[in-house]
């Protein structure tokens, strides 16, 4: 599981955890999360986040 | 050929020089801003302090950085201080140095918002900080470093999540508002009561129905305090003073440049002021007559803006907003209604409640969300109408024969 960041505004996903309120459940890999989904934090698209090492 | 030039390195002109980049990697911009140019994300100013980050941890990427990754010219502590539209040229002036002309192919006021400044009397009235970006913020952090005490002005968005912040560093805060709860102008009475209580049980102390008249210093024993008077007549004794009384979009230049305002920079629907070539996003802008000085918003603003400039014209697009509140004691969303035409109706119990917004045929024009509730927000940002009815019936503006029309009414 790897954790990916916003280049905008610095929200961590975790692949781990999920993002449960935003739809993305615990385990939800980065490549299936959907194309069109933005941050819930600034709105930028799923192109704008970059996997960080843990 | 002449660059895009964009007056304003925060968020706003900051996104929409990325997606610019993400179509054409060459077109010239110049970007240019009166601060110190590098990336950080302004809403982390109000919970730095949970973060536990120092303001210089918060930058994201240097100008140098910027500069590089965006293939574009930046200018700092620059300012622009006249636009000769018939011309299409600029004067900037750069600190101690001459001024200089820039010739451009599109303008775009990115110039945010100034903090209000309120009337308030004393000798130590110059004590009193407001935050609206890094180097405001690095200040006022020096102000509170081996205090104890904050008195907070205002207790909306930013004056809420100050205290909130400060409060979970152990901070006491004492918070003035002029209405009765929290967030008054954005959520009815049981939410903000439900928010007063949840800070309430940490440091925090409510001072509504009140104002700050006067600041004045006084020294005692260990050292020197600040004493700020209220129109109660209560006396507060606090180390440091922060006001978050609400922002006033920067419309000065674009005033006396021939460009439309009111409350902010009046634009149409592709970004466009009155005058050609010349647009306007983020905090400083007005769209059918409304403020939106939120990230979101902004940052679909850049995404259209971004084709417009590139010749294919977009019609800005702002979906229902849903505002996070950064109050971990008593997490909110809000949408703030735009109209004020309609009513609250709030359900739910304890911290865990709903409130809608609604006009008399019961269309959702806004919302509140607070304690277990906010989990909801996806299904209520899709019920929402959104801030602009009228372009928001989930139509694509983008097709192509729309396209061609479009094109004829900018040109
Ligand atoms: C503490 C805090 C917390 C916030 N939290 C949230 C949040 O959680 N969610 C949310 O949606 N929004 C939040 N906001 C609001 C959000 O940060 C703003 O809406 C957004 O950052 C505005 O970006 P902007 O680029 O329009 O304006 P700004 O960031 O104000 O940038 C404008 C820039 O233009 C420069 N400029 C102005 N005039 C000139 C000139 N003549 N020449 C050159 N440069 C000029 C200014 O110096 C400034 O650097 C928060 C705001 C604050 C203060
Ligand atoms: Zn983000």
């Amino acid at each position: 599981m790897k954790k990916w960041e916003c280049m905008v505004c610095g929200i961590i996903y975790d692949e781990t955890k999920g993002w449960p309120e935003e739809g993305l459940a615990p385990g939800t890999r980065w490549e299936d999360v959907p194309l069109d989904w933005v941050c819930p934090d600034c709105g930028e698209g799923k192109s704008d986040f970059q996997m960080i090492a843990i | 050929m002449s660059p895009i030039i964009i007056v304003g390195a925060g968020h706003a002109g900051m996104t929409l020089v990325r997606q610019i980049r993400m179509k054409d990697q060459y077109i010239p911009i110049i970007l240019i801003s009166q601060d110190a140019v590098h990336h950080y994300y302004k809403p982390s100013l109000s919970k730095a302090l949970s973060l536990g980050k120092s303001p210089q941890n918060l930058i994201m990427s240097s100008m140098t950085e910027l500069t590089e990754e965006l293939n574009i010219k930046i200018l700092q502590n620059t300012k622009v201080t006249s636009v000769f539209s018939n011309k299409q040229k600029i004067i900037i002036q750069k600190m101690d140095k001459s001024p200089e002309i820039l010739p451009y192919q599109s303008l775009v006021f990115a110039v945010g918002a100034n903090a209000i400044d309120l009337n308030i009397t004393g000798d130590a009235q110059q004590k009193i900080h407001s935050v609206n970006n890094l180097s405001d913020y690095q200040h006022f952090r020096k102000s509170i470093q081996n205090k104890k005490r904050v008195l907070v002005i205002g207790a909306g968005f930013v004056g809420c999540e100050f205290a909130s912040d400060l409060s979970l560093a152990n901070f006491k805060v004492d918070v003035i508002d002029r209405g009765s709860w929290p967030l008054q102008k954005s959520l009815p009475e049981p939410l903000g009561k439900a928010i007063a209580q949840s800070m309430e049980k940490t440091t925090v102390k409510w001072h509504f129905n009140d104002q700050v008249i006067s600041v004045n210093k006084k020294t005692c024993n260990h050292g020197s305090v600040l004493e700020v008077s209220l129109q109660s007549g209560k006396v507060i004794e606090t180390d440091a003073i922060l006001s978050a009384v609400g922002i006033k979009p920067c419309i000065t230049l674009a005033e006396k440049s021939g460009i439309h305002t009111n409350k902010g920079i009046v634009v149409n629907d592709f970004s466009q002021t009155n005058l050609a070539n010349i647009y306007a996003l983020g905090d400083c802008v007005e769209y059918q007559n409304t403020l939106l000085p939120f990230i979101a918003p902004a940052t679909s603003m850049a995404k259209s803006l971004a084709n417009t400039l590139l010749a294919k014209p977009n019609i800005i697009n702002i979906p229902s907003l849903a505002v996070a509140v950064k109050i971990p004691t008593c997490p909110t969303i809000i949408c703030p209604p735009v109209s004020q035409d309609g009513h609250w109706q709030v359900s739910g119990e304890h911290m865990d409640l709903t409130a809608k917004f609604l006009d008399t045929q019961g269309n959702l024009l806004g919302f509140a969300l607070t304690g277990k509730s906010t989990t909801l927000k996806h299904e209520f940002m899709k019920k929402c109408l959104g801030p602009f009815t009228d372009n928001n019936n989930g139509l694509s503006h983008q097709t192509e024969d729309l396209h061609e029309k479009i094109t004829a009414i900018i040109v």
